[in-house]
């Protein structure tokens, strides 16, 4: 566990940007603090012995569950919620800004 | 009584008897709700309108005789604002989605929809399910029937209080980490998390994947045990679902011989620290197993302190995932058009995609989302990966690894729903680790994937005010285990008159 939990601004600037969050002054500020004591919290599964123990990510034991690789239509009344759905439309189509 | 102080069974038993329609019934309801949500504020979204259209037709059902064995035909209920109905706006309670109309269903709402459900509405909950007392909804707070100046709990604080208030017969919720048990707690209901895949979580919006799973609020044991039958089962959109057999659960509540059931009390749940009211409440809870033939053995269940821990870090970890999907592209709030201001260098103006997800973001989502999803990108960052989630992945396995141990001894396992009994209404807001600290109880069976059940044992005084709260007591079974947990439940339930208990003054 790394020794040091407090996050700096700078660390949570560096974190929101991954995020793809914009936060205010006062935000970064305050995740900073708020973050940190989560994370001191949080240090305690350092004292925890995980020498040969396999990770868990899922509880089920289930494995490649697949279905086959056939497109399914979608049904006209949901097409128009999803079209209804986008911020910026044109011709049924989802307008985006330009990928640089 | 009311028609909406009814349970399932009697309502049910009273269309089949043709003593009132599921319009009366629907009716009373929405009566109901009109008197008291002023107060309460358990509904973002009522859908009057859709509840009569379906309580006509379940009524039309009833007449021609589809009833037979249908118990949940034409019965009213609340749906948790954080899973998908087709063309009903669907918000997560969360400003980002605030404008968001599902183009489908989740696939229980399609079971349930099958069997005659009749949907007064979508209820209040933490934003994202993000919370334990429902402050964190972008929109309004909830309040407890109990105690209006106190949470119902969280994060479906809203299922619980229209249940609780009988502004509805049952509601269906949502539990990642005690979210449906712990307002269970605080609102004298049955709140019942099955085990993990018991239920398809196709439709529900995405919070912990791992660990979420659509959960029953039912004013009694026998209701949420005919809810679970109906929505249960292998579901080929939801890959983690399970083809295990769904049992007849209310069936097997039939049989209320518990003798010789064996029930573990694990010791690092009866603290020190824990409310004496709830202490007490809890061990005489258990004391009426045994006088009822149950055999209490103690057991321990050593990595029970970092559940907390645990969850605090896989919980933002996938979140952080499941949240990048909101980015005002496709749907809910967005930037995508610079609506505020067209000056050229002005802050206002988005530049490129780039802002668009920045300020969507920055906008859209509340402070615990935010909190989240940085959490989350922190711990799965490189250079912070092996030290934060990997190790907590692997305690993860250790916390499930006690309560396999445990359960090669005993049939069940009792512990306190959780440490306190109803907080007032901004006691924790201010600290969001406090808040956390609130699923100290709930948050290792969420991890172990296990099936558990919280139930009214009783009621306590908090520290901080004069009226009885309601105490739950937390039942856990092995994996698909939900009819031996149901049953015991049930036997407690059946001698004692906690659940007839409800709040006043309303």
């Amino acid at each position: 566990m790394p020794s040091n939990n407090k996050l700096t601004y700078k660390e949570v600037e560096h974190i929101a940007e991954l995020a793809r969050i914009e936060l205010t002054e006062e935000e970064k500020r305050k995740f900073s603090s708020e973050l940190s004591d989560v994370l001191g919290y949080v240090k305690q599964l350092g004292e925890v012995d995980t020498k040969n123990i396999e990770p868990v990510s899922q509880v089920t034991g289930l494995v490649n569950v697949l279905r086959d690789d056939v497109a399914e239509g979608c049904d006209e009344d949901a097409r128009k919620i999803i079209i209804k759905n986008f911020p910026q439309e044109k011709d049924g189509y989802i307008k985006v800004r330009q990928v640089k | 009584m009311k028609l909406n102080e009814l349970n399932i069974i009697e309502a049910s038993e009273g269309l089949r008897k043709k003593k009132f329609s599921s319009l009366e019934l629907a009716e009373a309801c929405l009566e109901r709700i009109k008197k008291t949500d002023d107060k309460i504020k358990s509904f973002i979204t009522a859908t009057k309108d859709i509840a009569i259209e379906q309580a006509k037709e379940a009524d039309k059902k009833i007449k021609s005789g589809e009833m037979s064995d249908n118990l949940l035909l034409g019965i009213p209920c609340s749906i948790k604002d954080i899973i998908l109905t087709k063309a009903v706006l669907t918000t997560a309670a969360s400003n980002i989605l605030k404008n968001y109309i599902p183009p489908y269903d989740a696939t229980l709402i399609s079971k349930l929809k099958k069997r005659g459900m009749v949907m007064l509405g979508k209820v209040n909950c933490d934003a994202f399910a993000h919370g334990a007392s429902t402050e964190n909804s972008d929109f309004f707070t909830t309040h407890n029937p109990w105690d209006l100046e106190r949470v119902p709990g969280g994060s479906s604080g809203g299922s619980a209080s229209s249940v609780a208030s009988s502004q509805c017969i049952y509601s269906i919720g949502t539990d990642t980490g005690g979210s449906i048990r712990q307002p269970a707690s605080f609102c004298n209901l049955v709140g019942l998390k099955p085990t993990y895949g018991r239920v398809s979580r196709y439709g529900l919006i995405s919070m912990t994947s791992s660990t979420d799973c659509p959960s029953i609020m039912a004013k009694n044991v026998l209701d949420a045990a005919i809810i679970l039958e109906n929505i249960a089962g292998k579901d080929k959109k939801d890959a983690t679902s399970s083809d295990e057999k769904v049992d007849n659960y209310k069936k097997f509540l039939d049989d209320e011989n518990i003798k010789g059931l064996k029930i573990g009390m694990p010791k690092e749940y009866f603290i020190n620290e824990l409310n004496n009211g709830i202490k007490s409440a809890v061990q005489n809870a258990i004391k009426k197993l045994e006088k009822l033939g149950a055999e209490i053995i103690p057991i321990s269940l050593p990595h029970t302190k970092y559940a907390v821990s645990v969850y605090y870090i896989i919980t933002p970890s996938e979140v952080s995932s499941n949240l990048a999907r909101f980015d005002g592209i496709r749907y809910g709030y967005s930037k995508i058009q610079n609506l505020a201001c067209r000056q050229a260098g002005s802050k206002f103006k988005i530049q490129n995609l780039l802002d668009v997800y920045l300020k969507t973001r920055g906008r859209g989502f509340g402070s615990e989302a935010k909190r989240r999803i940085m959490l989350g990108t922190y711990a799965l960052s490189s250079g912070y990966y092996d030290a934060y989630y990997l190790q907590a992945q692997k305690v993860r396995t250790l916390i499930k690894k006690d309560f396999d141990d445990a359960f090669e001894n005993v049939d069940i396992i009792i512990t306190p729903t959780c440490p306190s009994v109803a907080f007032k209404i901004g006691e924790h807001s201010a600290n969001p680790l406090e808040m956390y600290m609130e699923d100290i109880f709930s948050t290792a069976a969420s991890l172990a994937g296990l099936p558990a059940v919280s139930i009214p044992c009783g009621f306590a005084k908090p520290k901080d005010g004069n009226k009885n709260l309601p105490i739950g007591m937390q039942i856990i079974g092995k994996a698909f285990g939900e009819k031996t947990i149901l049953k015991l439940a049930n036997v407690y339930e059946k001698n004692t008159e906690w659940q007839k208990m409800k709040p006043e003054g309303l």
